[in-house]
């Protein structure tokens, strides 16, 4: 395991990826736009943030954090392994005196570099909020049931799931031939996730209440405001209304996540040795 | 020291390599010679442990390609026939990348960088993109790469593809430089000119089947059993090859001027030397007399069929 974090060689990957990111010809044209309207964008959220003060909440802010993951995760690493294939540079890291672990760290180290920098651009400022709503500007509707660490864990919720969005993308982009193929294989199998899961455990939901609870209630999406509120649902049933409480399935949803994501970087992991093993052309 | 021995890939019902057999030696240049899918690429790949070999075994410097493929990756230096480079770096971070992944001691980056960049002649390209470059410079970017750990064997794979003759030119002269330096270096291509100026050894393959193999004079001569003898003489030269037809070892004459025979011959070096004794004892005015080189491209030819798997 040591040397998969402390003197892994592919963590040179994010140095890769620094000078890149820092090189003059990617500050001109369309991608000096793109980065001056990206801050544009977050300037602007925040001055939102700052005006509407008293009717966001943090929660809103975590869902925007969510959301940025969902999309900029699978955008930024759909190619790492896919990408590297299909421009024949696999190869040259295949032959190289790395093991397939460290490769999959190293790739896995630029979807780091990406949730870091967005949990402090975007969960700062709705730490921020929090403690404001917390303990300077009394909130307008009262949240039952809530308490400081529900942000935590409604930010920890954010950051499992951006874990399990970076492993499904490594994965498939360990399996899949381009980065195209890997992009559009990524967004079918979130979709399946997060929305045809929890459509389905809606649809299920007179058959069996548990598996509509556990298809429904562990989607990240369901489980942020859950763990933020830390509420009992109420919810309605033909026979009349049951109480559910929240906190097992958000723990369930957070432990699967975990689990999920070890399972499909061991699959990568297993899919790369392949690879430099010839066993996949 | 490389030994390959009954090197063996199979996939399903197709042999693409089958049982080849060779060593090699610190200095030695290999040139790899077949067809297109004769098995050049798939035996490359195998040295470097990028594919697992169905049977036999390939060991350098006594390591196991298939017990410890990672410390042949540290000893080797691998250029793929196609390959792509991360285009978006400069080319010293290129190289430094590789660097860190060959686990170079960071302190010597710099100086190592330097080196193979003055080495591949990429110098002045130092800070380029490594988009801006050339397809030549790549390739050399590339060799450039397998050099930054100091590797004690290359394998190129169809290096001079796609090269313009000045870059050919170039790649040559520094793969000559490479087997200067003590490295083993094995070369595959099917363009032969390219490889019989710089190669001291080569190897015929066809079919997965390694047809010949040795140090490139001896390998033209066991395969050019007959050969050709030039004679320049003062006399008109019909006569002369009049009076060989029929000796013995003689198998044909041909007229190419008025004053020049080619002779078809199958004897030794004795036998050569006694038929030029005759020619003088006779009468025959000789002004020259030498034996027609015969390059590697008709020794291919000679050896294989042309089939492919």
């Amino acid at each position: 395991m040591r040397h998969l974090f402390i003197g892994n060689p592919m963590l040179g990957e994010l140095q890769r990826e620094k000078n890149k990111a820092l090189a003059p010809h990617n500050w001109q044209g369309s991608q000096l736009a793109a980065r001056v309207l990206l801050v544009i964008f977050y300037l602007l959220l925040l001055l939102i943030v700052l005006v509407y003060v008293r009717d966001i909440e943090p929660y809103h802010v975590l869902y925007a954090l969510l959301g940025l993951l969902t999309v900029l995760l699978p955008a930024s690493l759909h190619g790492v392994i896919a990408g590297e294939r299909e421009k024949r540079s696999l190869d040259m890291l295949l032959c190289a005196p790395l093991t397939a672990g460290q490769i999959v760290v190293g790739k896995f180290s630029r979807a780091a570099i990406t949730m870091i920098g967005l949990v402090l651009a975007i969960g700062v400022p709705a730490l921020i909020i929090e403690v404001v709503k917390e303990f300077y500007v009394p909130r307008e509707v009262a949240m039952e049931g809530h308490t400081m660490g529900g942000f935590f864990y409604a930010l920890l919720v954010c950051l499992v799931t951006a874990v399990f969005i970076s492993s499904v993308t490594l994965w498939i982009s360990s399996k899949t031939k381009t980065s195209s193929s890997a992009m559009l294989s990524t967004i079918a199998t979130l979709f399946l996730f997060f929305v045809v899961a929890p459509a389905i455990g809606s649809v299920v939901r007179p058959i069996s209440f548990a598996a509509s609870n556990m298809l429904t209630l562990t989607n990240p999406y369901v489980t942020l405001i859950n763990a933020y509120t830390g509420q009992t649902l109420r919810i309605s049933m033909p026979y009349g209304s049951e109480q559910v409480a929240t906190m097992p399935y958000t723990l369930v949803s957070i432990a699967a996540c975990l689990l999920a994501s070890v399972l499909f970087l061991v699959l990568a992991t297993q899919n790369v040795y392949e690879l430099s093993r010839g066993r996949k052309e | 020291m490389l030994e390959v021995l009954g090197l063996k890939k199979k996939y399903g019902e197709l042999v693409a390599v089958n049982g080849i057999e060779f060593s090699l030696q610190p200095g030695d240049i290999f040139g790899f010679i077949g067809s297109n899918g004769a098995g050049k690429t798939t035996t490359i790949k195998m040295l470097a442990t990028l594919l697992e070999p169905t049977t036999g075994t390939a060991t350098l410097n006594g390591i196991d390609v298939t017990v410890d493929p990672m410390q042949i990756k540290r000893m080797i230096g691998y250029m793929p026939d196609f390959f792509g480079l991360y285009d978006d770096v400069k080319v010293w971070e290129y190289l430094d990348f590789f660097a860190t992944i060959y686990e170079v001691a960071a302190k010597e980056h710099r100086k190592v960088i330097d080196s193979v960049l003055e080495l591949t002649d990429l110098t002045v390209k130092k800070d380029s993109f490594v988009s801006s470059l050339s397809r030549g410079m790549q390739q050399r970017l590339c060799l450039a790469k397998c050099l930054v750990h100091d590797p004690y064997m290359l394998l190129l794979d169809e290096p001079a593809s796609g090269l313009d003759p000045r870059a050919r030119a170039e790649l040559k002269d520094l793969i000559a430089e490479l087997g200067r330096m003590g490295k083993i270096v094995i070369v595959s291509s099917h363009i032969l000119p390219e490889l019989s100026d710089f190669c001291n050894t080569v190897g015929i393959i066809e079919r997965g089947e390694l047809l010949a193999f040795g140090p490139v004079r001896d390998v033209v001569k066991t395969i050019s059993l007959t050969k050709v003898v030039e004679v320049h003489v003062l006399d008109a030269a019909s006569e002369v090859g009049m009076w060989l037809h029929g000796k013995p070892h003689v198998l044909n004459t041909h007229m190419m001027a008025p004053t020049v025979v080619k002779v078809e011959f199958d004897g030794t070096e004795q036998d050569q030397a006694e038929m030029l004794k005759a020619l003088v004892d006779n009468g025959y005015k000789v002004t020259e007399f030498r034996e027609e080189p015969i390059d590697l491209e008709d020794v291919f030819l000679r050896v294989t069929k042309g089939e492919v798997n």
